[in-house]
């Protein structure tokens, strides 16, 4: 049972680097890779929330997945990377942008190559991650990415709800 | 009989508070409508004891009717309310106006209900099948989809024949409406509407009855019930009973016609049904192409197999009146396949005709395969069957007047062919006369093709062309599609000024800024077109009110003359759509409240007899303005005052402006009826109107004045997707702040600063003190110029309120279109939009209440 969960887990991954650590990212979900551009801050709304961009014509916000998982954030460089990917939201498919330190390269995982996740201890909420993947001796921790959007709306209520 | 008139004060009472109940009845309002129930039950018996049958009938269903709407057990309780309200107004012209009850109809719905309350009442035909039309979906899906433009004329028509002016245009213009949708209902085998409107035909033939509006609103109304149940909409109502008509003697059936027995087997009936629809639907088909194609040889085979065919089926299941039909066209047929006979429009309406007929006995066979009872014999068979024979026998010459004919179209035959330049202005001239002088009243194209001044194909041609008028109006699109493009067109419109943007930094040549400003006139043209689309004149809602009010005068027997002005003003669909509610409301508040309810206050207070209500549409300054104008009673300030002292919403000692006491009416619950005035409060509803309008970034005003009226003025943007926009900037960010609700930006002097009680700051403007904000510490800003007298100060406005804002710098002004920010980022307190900006980054737009709330909650 477990190994079937794990099998559709397999396939390709699109993965970047966080804080010197290797994301994955499951491709279908990814729709384009763009460089960094100017972003408009949208004031009341929670630090990771970036602000919002123009995607040719279509306007999309932008988090900071610096931010998003609790690590301090980085100036931009040339390297810093916007991944447009489409998840469910509550009602439809959303469009938004995650800001990445980098983009490495799309590989395919094995099920056999992916773990289960491995438990952290209450305090760290792992509900996010797939599971973890080894790739030519590196981890790879690979994200839900729903879960870690759709985490991030709660978030904003939280928020939101902490500043009434 | 005058009932009237002897002794009975307390039914006419009795109705008269049934008919003030009704207007105000809601389906969900159960006590309202118990009570109604109990009083119904009441003047049932006085009916009853008084001899009126037909109005205790009516009654007692009424009353069901109500029974079943507080049950649910009825789908449409609004609709039921609707039937029971016409109901009432039928006793109340028998209560009330003293009118004979035989002379009165009662909502035709109620019959189902009930037994037929007199015994010449003919049997009804049960209601269509749906699955009759559904051959041809598409075109039925068609005819619904213009349906809804056609009921507005009518019931535009109808409440102009109620005016003596208007009368008789209005009239001759609604038969031919109806003349038209009984055709095509006739076509698409509605035969119940087609049947109605025939009657209604036939009710605007004679002089016109006092009732006669009544009654062809309620044919209106049966219609519109029946299109939505076509549609899917709600249930199908039960067919219209026979309307009040002028007492004409049924025309003697001729003794030989033979009549359809359903003695065959069902099944092989039920495939003939079918069979002899596609058959009569190709032969129609066929018909047209011969219309304009006469030489087409393989149209008339085609029309004389089906003929053939339907003929040799019916013969066999003994559906000898088909047969007969079927073959006398046959044999017509015939004819024009041997050239014995040519084709003239005359000989292809025979046909129609017969295929229409055929269809409808079609119909009646299916309805008597499932009721059991035998089919009616149509009366215009006999006829139908002479015209065939004598047509085949090239009568020609002989007028035949053919049923279907009186449609007056758009563009007189006669222009088109001197346009044409086909025949002489004086040609048609004498056809004219010719044509006045027959007392068959031929056509004028026939006239003039006997006459020989004309060939019968540029007759065709013309008749084309006077068609075509009406298919050129409108091509329909998907509502998708026409916001994809509106959108698309937005996006070339930023990109457009990007470019141009672009091209004012570098070095560009003469000829490059040419063909730019080229482009820039283009994109500026396509924009304003995209605009357009979307936009829709405010006619048909306008229309809906004029009914509204006809409706509310009728109930509560108020005089009212109702003012439309404006009603071609154009609108954003989105707008005109969601308009509509908050319409009613005011109306019905004008109506209702705003109308002294006794002629004599309004007598003493030196106005006519007669409420004034005024529905009006203009532009000004690039909005549009909807304006609902009564002459009554006014708004009562010192009463609103009070309340609103009472309640807790203007603190004591407070002085409000009259536009912040006339706003209190908006307030959710505000109107507890009679602490207003005498009678009941104005409001109610008015938080729901508020609520509307301000979805629509719209705004309402109200000018009123004790005893002369009120006027309430909403304020509405053109459209929904583009606003006019400030742009400024805080720090390093920049807003858009909606035109809309700027009044004046200036830079502040240190003499109009000051501070209240050591923190808010104050800025004076025209002798007042308007509080002021800064907009980088509500949005926490960095690097926003702290020294207000260095800064720009934006007098904004929301719902009577104003503050300032103080931003670092005006960056300029633009229209923007208008995008969400996404819903992951959901709502943001203070921004309403995003806007992309000309050098393509995204600018936020503000809500102006929604600052001002944070603004104010953030002290």
């Amino acid at each position: 049972m477990e190994n079937a969960a794990l099998l559709s887990k397999a396939g390709k991954y699109l993965t970047f680097e966080l804080k010197g650590e290797i994301y994955g990212l499951e491709i279908l979900k990814v729709q384009e890779i763009i460089g960094m551009m100017n972003v408009t801050r949208v004031p009341k709304t929670p630090e990771f929330i970036r602000g919002v961009i123009n995607l040719r014509g279509k306007v999309i916000p932008v988090i900071d997945l610096r931010l998003k998982f609790g690590m301090e954030s980085k100036e931009d460089t040339d390297r810093t990377c916007i991944i447009v990917v489409q998840f469910k939201g509550a009602a439809s498919v959303m469009t938004m942008g995650i800001i990445v330190d980098e983009v490495k390269e799309v590989i395919n995982i094995e099920s056999d190559h992916i773990e289960e996740t491995p438990a952290f201890g209450a305090d760290t909420n792992t509900d996010f991650i797939l599971g973890v993947g080894k790739v030519a001796q590196k981890v790879v921790m690979l994200l839900d990415m729903d879960r870690v959007l759709s985490l991030g709306e709660e978030a904003i209520v939280e928020q939101a709800a902490s500043q009434e | 009989m005058t009932p009237g008139n002897d002794g009975n004060g307390w039914i006419q009472a009795s109705v008269e508070e049934l008919a003030g109940l009704i207007v105000q009845a809601e389906p969900s309002n159960l006590r309202l409508l118990a009570d109604m129930h109990g009083r119904m039950e009441k003047i049932e018996e006085w009916a009853a004891t008084e001899g009126l049958r037909a109005a205790a009938d009516a009654i007692k269903a009424t009353a069901r009717l109500i029974e079943g709407i507080i049950l649910e057990e009825v789908p449409d309780g609004q609709a039921a309310l609707d039937v029971a309200g016409r109901a009432v107004t039928s006793l109340q012209a028998i209560v009330l106006a003293g009118r004979s009850p035989d002379e009165v109809t009662f909502p035709a719905e109620l019959l189902g209900a009930n037994e037929p309350p007199t015994a010449e009442t003919p049997a009804e035909k049960p209601p269509i099948k749906i699955d009759a039309p559904a051959d041809d979906a598409t075109i039925l899906a068609d005819f619904l989809a213009r349906q809804d433009s056609v009921l507005e004329d009518i019931e535009k028509c109808i409440l102009d024949i109620e005016s003596p002016e208007k009368c008789e245009p209005a009239a001759a213009a609604l038969k031919r409406l109806l003349h038209t949708l009984k055709g095509e209902a006739g076509m698409l085998g509605l035969a119940n509407v087609e049947k109605t409107c025939h009657e209604s035909e036939d009710l605007l033939g004679g002089p016109l009855p006092d009732h006669a509006a009544d009654t062809l609103l309620a044919v209106k109304d049966y219609l519109a019930k029946t299109f939505a149940a076509l549609a899917g909409k709600g249930p199908m109502p039960a067919p219209m009973g026979p309307l009040a008509k002028p007492a004409e003697p049924a025309p003697a059936p001729a003794p030989a016609i033979p009549t359809n027995s359903i003695e065959g087997d069902p099944a092989l009936l039920g495939e003939f049904i079918t069979e002899s629809r596609e058959h009569l639907e190709a032969a129609d088909m066929h018909l047209l192409t011969l219309e304009t194609d006469p030489s087409n040889e393989e149209s008339v085979h085609s029309v004389f197999r089906a003929f053939h065919t339907i003929k040799g089926v019916a013969g066999l299941l003994g559906l000898s009146q088909i047969g007969t039909l079927a073959h006398e066209a046959e044999s017509l047929l015939d004819k024009i396949r041997k050239h014995e006979l040519a084709i003239n429009s005359q000989v292809i309406d025979v046909i129609f005709e017969t295929t229409d007929a055929l269809k409808r006995q079609v119909n009646g066979v299916q309805e008597s395969l499932e009721s059991g009872a035998s089919a009616p014999a149509d009366p215009a068979v006999p006829a139908l069957l002479d015209m065939i024979r004598r047509t085949a026998q090239g009568a020609n010459e002989e007028k035949i007047s053919v049923p279907k004919n009186n449609t007056v179209p758009h563009r007189r035959l006669g222009e088109i062919l001197i346009e044409q330049g086909s025949v002489s202005t004086e040609d048609v001239n004498d056809a004219l006369q010719k044509q006045n002088s027959d007392p068959g009243r031929p056509k004028l194209g026939h006239v003039l093709v006997e006459e020989g001044k004309v060939a019968p194909k540029e007759v065709v041609n013309a008749l084309r062309a006077q068609n075509s008028v009406q298919v050129k109006e409108t091509v329909k699109v998907d509502a998708d599609r026409l916001d994809r493009l509106v959108e698309m067109i937005g996006e070339l419109v930023i990109a457009e000024s990007m470019v141009s943007q672009t091209s004012k930094q570098g070095q560009m040549g003469a000829g490059f800024l040419r063909h730019l400003n080229e482009l820039d006139k283009i994109t500026r043209e396509l924009q304003q077109m995209g605009t357009s689309l979307r936009m829709v004149p405010l006619r048909a809602t306008f229309q809906k009110m004029a009914r509204l009010v006809r409706d509310l005068s009728k109930k509560s027997g108020k005089q009212v003359e109702f003012v439309m002005a404006g009603e071609d003003t154009e609108l954003d669909k989105t707008v005109v759509d969601r308009i509509g509610d908050p319409l009613v409301h005011m109306v019905r508040n004008a109506v209702d409240h705003g109308l002294e309810s006794d002629p004599a206050d309004r007598v003493r207070a030196g106005k006519s007899e007669c409420g004034r209500v005024e529905l009006r549409a203009f532009h000004k300054g690039g909005n549009i303005y909807i304006e609902i104008e009564d002459d009554g009673r006014g708004l009562d300030r010192e009463a609103i005052l009070a309340k609103g002292r009472e309640r807790g919403l203007i603190a004591e000692g407070e002085t409000p402006s009259d536009r912040e006491i006339y706003n209190l009416i908006f307030q959710p619950g505000f109107s507890t009826a009679k602490k207003i005035t005498d009678v009941s409060g104005r409001g109610v509803g008015m938080d729901v109107v508020k609520r509307n309008i301000d979805s629509l970034r719209g705004q309402v005003e109200i000018r009123t004045e004790i005893g002369k009226g009120s006027v309430f003025s909403i304020r509405l943007p053109l459209t929904l997707a583009i606003i006019d926009g400030m742009v400024v900037r805080v720090g390093c960010e920049r807003y858009i702040i909606p035109t809309l609700s700027v009044l004046i930006s200036i830079r502040p002097e240190p003499a109009m600063l000051s501070t209240a009680l050591g923190k808010g700051q104050m800025l004076s403007h025209q002798g007042r003190q308007i509080p002021m904000f800064r907009l980088d510490e509500v949005f926490r800003v960095k690097g926003a110029e702290q020294d207000p007298t260095k800064a720009l100060a934006v007098v904004v406005e929301d719902d009577g309120k104003q503050v300032v804002l103080l931003v670092d710098e005006l960056l300029g002004q633009q229209q923007i279109v208008i995008k969400s920010l996404g819903e992951s980022v959901g709502h943001v307190p203070g921004v309403s939009g995003g806007a992309i900006m000309p050098d393509g980054k995204v600018g936020l737009i503000l809500d102006v209440g929604g600052v001002i709330r944070l603004a104010q909650a953030g002290k």
